[in-house]
């Protein structure tokens, strides 16, 4: 019969190939992507762009992500500290935003001086660190986690099951830690103070801050049974 | 069974219907137009209907068409399958059966190209040298011609998913060590890569003009967001800067400044270039934005190749193309939406 004969090729070839092509992507897959795929993003940092061996040749015409309107060649830029400030902010207020984490940046070097002259022998003085946006950097790398709880639902309950997550999403968890163990004080005392103050105990590996990583680490050690859920 | 024959006859009375409209109206056409109706071809008529019947919609499918029902409607409303209701292709059932028939051969091949290998290396020969993989060389379809190919040949409608897979497929089938008839089989549905990039054109960058007084000068525009620049550099300078008649105080913010001044930093041109602008519309960082799109196109024939290079590697040249989403009716704003209410 000519039909049956379709109907068993097909099912065994369509298992063939799909097993060897579901493991190569695991997102949604929407127009959008597909429209954005010949498009290049451009550069993030002036460090970037000198790095890239330029030579007197013509560069091939592409279709480019044009530059932000915070891209500088200033020495104050950092993409770190912007990501700082787009998370920050609130009602679109971004000139508050930024007068406060400067008033931040302000605090934390003023603090690390008095610490300096504070440090009597040569070798203390070299550990202590004055460049504020060194601080901020190691900060941020100190509250980023490692894995991440995701809720999968099987079988009608969801789970939440430890799973790994690219740079991205680490360096949003890690800010939004930062942020939110300062939310919650009072408000007499301004916010570019605790900031700072959160800021420096983050970058010794204490405070509350970091102290919420090591409890979602915790979490995922206990959900360790269920990380196989990941996978179907 | 029965449905089908219906819509098969329906579908004749429609195309029967459509064309005899289509030539009525044809002919009253060539009459208004005054010309004779054999002459009159497809672009008269597209001129006509601009001229008629104006329309301002972003989609073009949608703004008014008169063409022929064929170009619109598929005509071939062949019979898939025989009088006792089996069809012929084996794969009918998939909805899509040629998509899956070029998929499934391709997995099919990679099958059997598998089962050599094995066969080659459990004699124990020595491994061969690698070849160069036809990957290299070929480019597969892009969506939009993918897309074409199943629509105008066998009418199916293909999604993105699809295509994803497609080149997937494809890509690890070239990688393998082929045959006569597999490179015959891929090369239907790849085009060889070109070596030719396409380039910048030299000659519309070193364009300027000359002043009466011999100064060479070039002004380009500048948007952004609803504010609008115009730019004039001037080359061998000391450095003046004027926008709308004032200095750099024309701004009050840091940000607003550093926007200005970042084309000419990055060049090092800061002391050698004068620069006059003139904007309007937006708000201040929106103008800002402009001055500093219109000043990297302007600066670029007083400039070598490398910093050219550099301008167009950081995404300064490029137009930023976001702009406020509009209101929707049913909403309150672009996106807030009213209250929820039960019932």
């Amino acid at each position: 019969m000519a039909l049956c004969k379709g109907k068993t090729i097909y099912h065994t070839l369509l298992g063939i190939y799909k097993q060897q092509i579901s493991t190569s992507y695991f997102s949604t897959n929407k127009v959008l992507s597909n429209m954005y795929k010949d498009r290049v993003p451009s550069v993030q940092s002036i460090g970037e762009l000198n790095a890239l061996c330029i030579d007197d040749k013509p560069v091939e015409k592409k279709i480019r992500i044009p530059a932000k309107s915070e891209f500088s060649s200033a020495v104050t830029y950092d993409p770190i500290v912007q990501k700082f400030i787009n998370i920050l902010m609130r009602d679109g207020k971004k000139e508050k935003t930024r007068e406060i984490i400067e008033q931040v940046l302000e605090n934390i070097k003023m603090k690390q001086i008095e610490n300096y002259h504070k440090a009597t022998t040569d070798a203390e003085k070299a550990m202590v660190v004055t460049d504020p946006l060194k601080v901020f950097h190691g900060a941020v790398e100190n509250c980023k986690p490692l894995l991440i709880l995701k809720t999968i639902v099987k079988g009608g309950s969801g789970y939440r099951v430890p799973v790994y997550c690219h740079e991205r999403r680490r360096l949003r968890v890690g800010i939004n830690f930062i942020i939110k163990t300062c939310d919650t004080r009072k408000r007499k005392v301004p916010l570019s103070t605790v900031l700072a103050t959160e800021i420096l105990q983050a970058y010794n590996n204490e405070g509350n801050a970091v102290g919420k990583k090591h409890q979602l680490h915790k979490e995922c050690e206990a959900q360790r049974a269920f990380a196989h859920y990941r996978w179907k | 069974m029965k449905a089908f024959l219906k819509r098969a006859k329906e579908h004749e009375s429609k195309i029967n219907k459509y064309t005899e409209e289509y030539e009525l109206g044809r002919k009253h056409l060539a009459n208004m137009m005054g010309i004779h109706p054999d002459e009159m071809t497809q672009e008269h008529i597209n001129e006509a209907i601009r001229y008629l019947l104006p329309s301002g919609l972003f989609d073009k499918g949608s703004r008014p068409q008169f063409k022929h029902p064929k170009d619109i409607l598929p005509l071939n409303f062949d019979f898939p399958f025989d009088k006792a209701g089996r069809p012929y292709h084996y794969q009918y059932y998939t909805l899509l059966p040629n998509y899956h028939c070029i998929m499934s051969e391709a997995a099919w091949r990679m099958e059997c190209l598998r089962e050599e290998e094995v066969r080659i290396g459990s004699t124990g020969a020595p491994p061969q040298e690698e070849m160069k993989h036809l990957s290299e060389e070929y480019e597969w379809m892009d969506l939009r011609t993918f897309l074409n190919y199943f629509k105008s040949n066998h009418s199916e409608v293909v999604q993105v998913n699809e295509h994803n897979r497609f080149v997937i497929l494809m890509t690890k089938l070239s990688k393998m060590r082929l045959r006569e008839q597999d490179v015959a089989f891929l090369k239907q549905f790849g085009s060889p890569k070109t070596s030719e990039i396409n380039v910048m054109d030299t000659e519309e960058i070193k364009k300027f003009y000359v002043n009466e007084q011999g100064r060479k000068f070039r002004t380009k525009n500048g948007y952004r967001k609803s504010a609008i620049a115009q730019v004039t550099v001037y080359a061998e300078g000391e450095g003046i800067l004027e926008i709308n008649g004032k200095g750099i105080e024309y701004f009050e913010s840091q940000y607003a400044r550093e926007q200005v001044l970042f084309p000419l930093v990055l060049t090092s041109s800061l002391n050698k270039v004068d620069v006059h602008a003139r904007v309007e519309g937006g708000g201040e960082m929106g103008q800002s934005g402009a001055i500093r799109h219109g000043l990297s196109n302007a600066l670029l024939p007083f400039v070598s190749q490398q910093m050219v290079n550099k301008l167009s590697l950081s995404g300064l040249l490029d137009r930023d193309s976001r702009v406020k989403e509009r209101n929707k009716p049913g909403q309150k704003k672009a996106r807030k939406q009213f209250q929820w209410r039960a019932r």
